[in-house]
């Protein structure tokens, strides 16, 4: 769950406020859990929940553009090349919407309707901060992939 | 795990990297959460407590209030009494202005509802990691009048149970163990109290530091306001309102002599009123510095014993008859003999100062979030006051009565009504000290509303040339409103 916390947070402090947060209401509503599936669902749902809501707390949604969707036809190859810490900085640096939005689509499954209910932006904009994100991501990932070709270069 | 069709190459490999991705829970956050439960099963009685004590307070000082406000007569000190007719009421101004928005926070209650598309690993079972675990535990059953120690609890098979017969208590069970890899003492809370006894839930679970949701983590180099400290570091602009009634106590600092004296000891404060606006920033954990601008209305009841001359007239008639010579009516002619007496008699007077001004507050105030977003805060610092202006009657030093403000410059007095700009005979710069206590809520959203009471040690309005030279004490309530960006 930590890990989860860290990709929509934007530092490992507010990752970690996310997950005490998360804790204390798992505490508070777990009397709520319906046994209807398991629990490591229902409690990544809560710390899911709670990261949102906190960053929706900060506004960090307001400012959303609803833009028409970015096109990306890439295919990437050079992901196998990186490793978890690469991956989690490249979406640490992606702004607050971009962020939000790839965790919730691309890791957690949810589709544009959910995540436009749950930030309280369009289908539209959730569309195109999620294209953006993978185009931003893409662009990092093709830089990285440079700086360490060229470092193999020099050795 | 959820694949879709259309699931473009960077989603793929980002799932495929991340989604079952651990790391530990740093040792700090699991204190934080311990001590904010703990703190949950306490703080509610304290948070009670001090509601019931600032209601009450309140209620005191409003009665107070109402019963110094209806009770206008005063003694009468002589056989000659002249009321001021210009007595009047404090000035209904916008010190009436009551806040009274309530401002509700939307607090969005997550859906319990099973995603069933969110991942596998969600609901594929997680006996694989839990097999590594030991479990001494015979049954699922939580004896919650003793502690129960899971260090080596950890059922074998977590997801086992669908029949809705857990119980909430072995639910959060566990899902500390799920998240912990050393011992932790949670409480159980009230919700997941099933006894009416305070069992609590020890844990430890260092076998379990691999385990399938969090990878684990372990415990130690504890930091009991962690939780805290993680609340503090976000919100650090405030901005609020506040309207605040006081009823001073006034200390007299020093008089002139003789009727002076008395004067100064008859006058009496009534009401403080004051209503402002702030800002604060917060500069560290809770400790956060405010300043703003208030206006307030300063009213005093003013009684004073003033002697006068009062004349007495005593009148005799003598009667003069003149006779004529010729036998005639006689002539009756009257004269009328006055005179007059001048007595000295003491008169009691009495009148309503009114002080308006404008402060500038200067406070560092502590907020400590207790439960639920109730907090409790104190605060404490300079306010720096100009008076601005007055009305009502002044006693100098030197004078034999008090000099309404308000007099012409040919000496006749004009409207009791009209205030008069202060100028060079009072102090127009004063440093008072404040001190408050409140208790507050405020919202995820960042609204919040503060009610409590204030203290403050004030300068007397009037300068040292004045009779009525003195400090004062003004206690009372406070309400407010904020607002943290």
């Amino acid at each position: 769950m930590m890990v989860v916390c860290k990709r929509y947070a934007g530092s490992k402090q507010e990752a970690e406020d996310f997950l005490q947060e998360a804790f204390i209401r798992i505490y508070d509503k777990l009397h709520t859990y319906q046994h209807s599936g398991s629990l490591e669902g229902w409690v990544r749902r809560v710390v899911v929940h709670t990261a949102l809501n906190k960053l929706r707390s900060r506004k960090y949604y307001d400012d959303m553009p609803e833009d028409l969707p970015v096109q990306d036809h890439t295919h990437v190859d050079v992901m196998s090349e990186f490793g978890e810490k690469e991956l989690m900085k490249m979406i640490g640096d992606l702004p607050a919407g971009y962020r939000t939005v790839f965790n919730m689509y691309a890791i957690d499954g949810y589709d544009h309707a959910e995540i436009a209910e749950a930030l309280g932006i369009s289908e539209g904009t959730s569309r195109s901060q999620l294209a953006k994100a993978r185009a931003s991501l893409k662009n990092a990932l093709e830089q990285q992939k440079k700086t360490i070709d060229r470092a193999y270069q020099t050795r | 795990m959820l694949i879709r069709r259309d699931e473009h190459q960077i989603d793929k490999v980002f799932r495929k990297k991340l989604h079952g991705a651990k790391e530990e829970v740093p040792l700090h956050l699991w204190e934080g959460v311990r001590s904010n439960v703990e703190r949950r099963k306490k703080l509610p009685v304290l948070w009670w407590w001090l509601s019931g004590a600032a209601i009450i307070i309140g209620v005191v000082f409003a009665s107070y209030h109402w019963n110094d406000n209806s009770n206008s007569s005063w003694t009468q000190v002589s056989s000659l009494e002249e009321q001021v007719t210009g007595m009047e009421p404090a000035p209904e101004s916008d010190m009436d202005n009551q806040l009274t928005e309530d401002v509700v926070s939307d607090i969005k209650t997550e859906s319990t509802a099973e995603r069933k598309n969110l991942d596998d690993a969600n609901e594929r079972p997680v006996v694989s990691s839990k097999a590594k675990m030991t479990s001494n535990r015979s049954n699922n059953a939580l004896k919650t009048d003793e502690p129960l120690n899971i260090a080596t609890s950890k059922p074998s098979q977590v997801h086992r149970e669908k029949s809705g017969t857990t119980t909430t208590q072995e639910l959060f069970q566990r899902v500390i163990t799920e998240y912990s890899s050393q011992e932790v003492s949670l409480p159980v809370s009230a919700e997941l109290e099933e006894t009416k006894s305070e069992p609590t839930i020890t844990m430890s679970s260092a076998s379990m530091i691999q385990n399938e949701i969090l990878g684990g983590s372990s415990l130690g180099g504890m930091n009991p306001s962690k939780a805290l400290t993680q609340h503090w570091t976000t919100n650090r602009l405030m901005v609020g309102a506040w309207f605040a009634q006081a009823n001073p106590i006034r200390k007299p600092a020093n008089g002139s002599s003789g009727n002076l004296i008395d004067l100064n000891q008859r006058t009496k404060p009534h009401t403080e009123q004051a209503m402002g606006i702030g800002a604060g920033v917060r500069v560290w954990k809770g400790l956060s510095v405010w300043t703003g601008l208030e206006k307030s209305q300063f009213d005093e009841s003013h009684q004073w014993r003033d002697s006068m001359d009062v004349n007495n007239y005593s009148t005799s008639v003598n009667y003069e008859i003149s006779y004529p010579i010729d036998g005639s009516t006689p002539v009756i002619t009257a004269f009328f003999d006055t005179t007059v007496t001048q007595t000295r008699e003491e008169v009691s007077k009495s009148q309503i100062n009114s002080y308006t001004s404008w402060n500038v507050p200067l406070f560092l105030n502590w907020q400590q979030p207790v439960f639920k977003g109730f907090f409790v805060a104190a605060e404490t610092g300079p306010v720096f006051r100009v008076d601005r202006s007055f009305r009502g009657s002044f006693v100098f030093s030197g004078l034999a009565a008090p000099l309404h403000t308000n007099l012409a410059a040919d000496g006749s007095q004009g409207s009791t009504t009209d205030y008069v700009y202060l100028s060079e005979y009072y102090h127009n710069w004063n440093l008072d000290w404040h001190a408050g206590l409140s208790v507050g809520w405020m919202s995820e959203s960042g609204f919040g509303w503060n009610v409590g009471l204030r203290h403050r040690r004030m300068v007397g309005h009037t300068g040292s040339e004045n009779a009525v030279s003195h400090r004062i004490q003004s206690t009372g309530f406070n309400i407010g409103l904020q607002y943290r960006f």
